[in-house]
């Protein structure tokens, strides 16, 4: 009975962790780039009182064991990359990856970052950079005469300046691509860094080697969508209501046999 | 002493063990691939009444393998078997089978489960995916493709309930040969196999145990009491 305890408990922590992570999601529904979490659980080690097969007696055997398990436990909160739907701004440094890759950013520290969110502004010395001012890694310094930026789906960067018949090429964007994008770690202001688990970045030119093309003007919305959020906040609540019973009814059931 | 008592009593921890198994059940409402256990509240209360055997032993607790609800969620790696069968995957301990197929591709380009065990392919080897993989796509009868281009199946087995032990992590661990009846699960691709225990189930049962609970404890109340009058009124302890 104490097991049930347990065990309930085990299942009401779970639950708790598949609420936080749909919080998480329903609170970024308009962060451009953003992408959802999806908590993952597995049964917990099983205790075998019995193995199947056990020898009963001369010549028979235990059909089937007897065996005893914890409760459950979350094993990963694992990011879907899945692609967030497209809204057109009309701001000409916006853009979205059509497809698979990451922009790469360079933080203060000098490490690198990686994000899906393609708000970029530009900075007193006309650096491209995000929200945050760190620089696109693919340094594009737009000249302050600049009369129109344009970014094509490859990647390259020109602008048009005045005196000059032909743009001027400013320099061009590289997509970053991992073997396995779930296994970045989120590190907030929709920023992702590299781990063991999804491998070294792959650089290449927007479009080219499968990496995503680039669409100016447009950004990248959040792919959370609120309904399957909503239905996963109600069962989680429910399940976590269901486990607090069996704690009850465990509780119950040991007041009834200590009051024996 | 009366007998009953004891009957009353092995009635009683028999409901207790139901209580852990249907917690277990309950913990894991949301956990992909799960499969349920059932205890048989019937074999051990008719054991429990029979004259020859007052205590009921632990009842092992039986899995039912039927399919949980199959959910829909866009990633490509995410697949669910619909039908009787197992993935394979390999482990430290070796080869263990699973329901739930929330994989992923690991640094080395291997295809991995949510703890990191190798999933296998049809000559159980552990399936590798090309470096620059962009696109992968797992079809209905498990092959998988990356980038257009075929890297094997996936490998799937299908045993009785009675031959397989848990082992923990959405794992099973199976005795003896496998059935050959040439019958494959169908492989859904972007979507995962939710847990087959009902929480509206499992709140019943709970109510149920608590109930017959209740009701042996009263039996042994009522056997104190009974045995009790009986001590006074042969002049036992006053």
């Amino acid at each position: 009975m104490i097991r049930a305890m347990s065990t309930a408990a085990s299942g009401m922590d779970a639950q708790q962790t598949k609420l936080d992570v749909t919080a998480n999601n329903i609170a970024n529904v308009s962060t451009s780039g953003f992408k959802k979490g999806r908590a993952e659980f597995a049964d917990l080690m099983y205790q075998t009182i019995r193995a199947p097969g056990t020898a009963t007696g001369e010549g028979t055997s235990a059909p089937t064991g007897a065996q005893v398990g914890m409760g459950v436990r979350t094993v990963a909160t694992q990011r879907q990359h899945s692609m967030g739907d497209l809204q057109q701004t009309g701001n000409t440094l916006d853009m979205a990856i059509e497809g698979r890759g990451f922009f790469q950013i360079e933080l203060p520290t000098g490490e690198n970052a990686y994000t899906r969110n393609g708000a970029f502004k530009i900075d007193a010395e006309g650096t491209m950079v995000n929200a945050d001012g760190y620089k696109l890694t693919s340094e594009i310094v737009v000249p302050p005469d600049a009369q129109s930026v344009a970014i094509g789906a490859d990647g390259t960067v020109t602008a048009i300046v005045p005196g000059e018949s032909t743009p001027t090429e400013l320099g061009q964007i590289q997509i970053a691509m991992f073997a396995n994008p779930s296994g970045l770690q989120a590190t907030g202001k929709t920023l992702y860094r590299e781990t063991a688990a999804s491998g070294a970045a792959v650089l290449a030119n927007a479009g080219a080697e499968g990496a995503g093309s680039l669409a100016q003007g447009t950004l990248e919305m959040s792919n959370v969508k609120v309904v399957e959020e909503m239905i996963d906040l109600i069962s989680g609540q429910r399940a976590y209501e269901i486990n607090s019973r069996v704690i009850s009814a465990a509780d119950e059931m040991l007041q009834r046999t200590g009051n024996l | 002493m009366s007998s009953g008592i004891y009957a009353a009593l092995a009635g009683a921890r028999a409901q207790s063990h139901a209580l852990d198994s249907t917690a277990r059940n309950i913990a894991n409402v949301s956990t992909n691939g799960y499969k349920a256990e059932r205890i048989s509240f019937k074999k051990s209360l008719s054991a429990a009444q029979s004259p020859d055997q007052k205590y009921v032993a632990v009842q092992a607790p039986s899995l039912d393998l039927s399919q949980g609800a199959i959910r829909d969620t866009g990633n490509p790696l995410d697949v669910a078997l619909e039908g009787k069968g197992f993935f394979a995957v390999q482990t430290g301990d070796g080869e263990r089978l699973t329901r739930d197929g929330a994989f992923r591709i690991n640094a080395d380009g291997l295809l991995v489960n949510s703890t990191g065990a190798q999933v296998l392919d049809e000559d159980g080897e552990p399936m590798q995916l090309p470096e620059d993989a962009g696109f992968v796509e797992i079809t209905e009868t498990g092959e998988v493709f990356a980038d257009g281009l075929s890297i094997g199946d996936l490998k799937l087995v299908n045993y009785e309930g009675d031959q397989l032990t848990r082992v923990g992590a959405n794992l099973y661990a199976a005795e003896g040969e496998p059935i050959d009846d040439g019958e494959f699960p169908t492989v859904v691709s972007k979507a995962l196999e939710g847990s087959n225990f009902n929480a509206v189930r499992g709140v019943v049962d709970v109510i149920k145990v608590t109930r017959t609970f209740q009701a042996l404890v009263k039996m042994m109340e009522s056997y104190k009491e009974t045995e009790g009058r009986a001590a006074k009124a042969l002049g036992g302890p006053k």
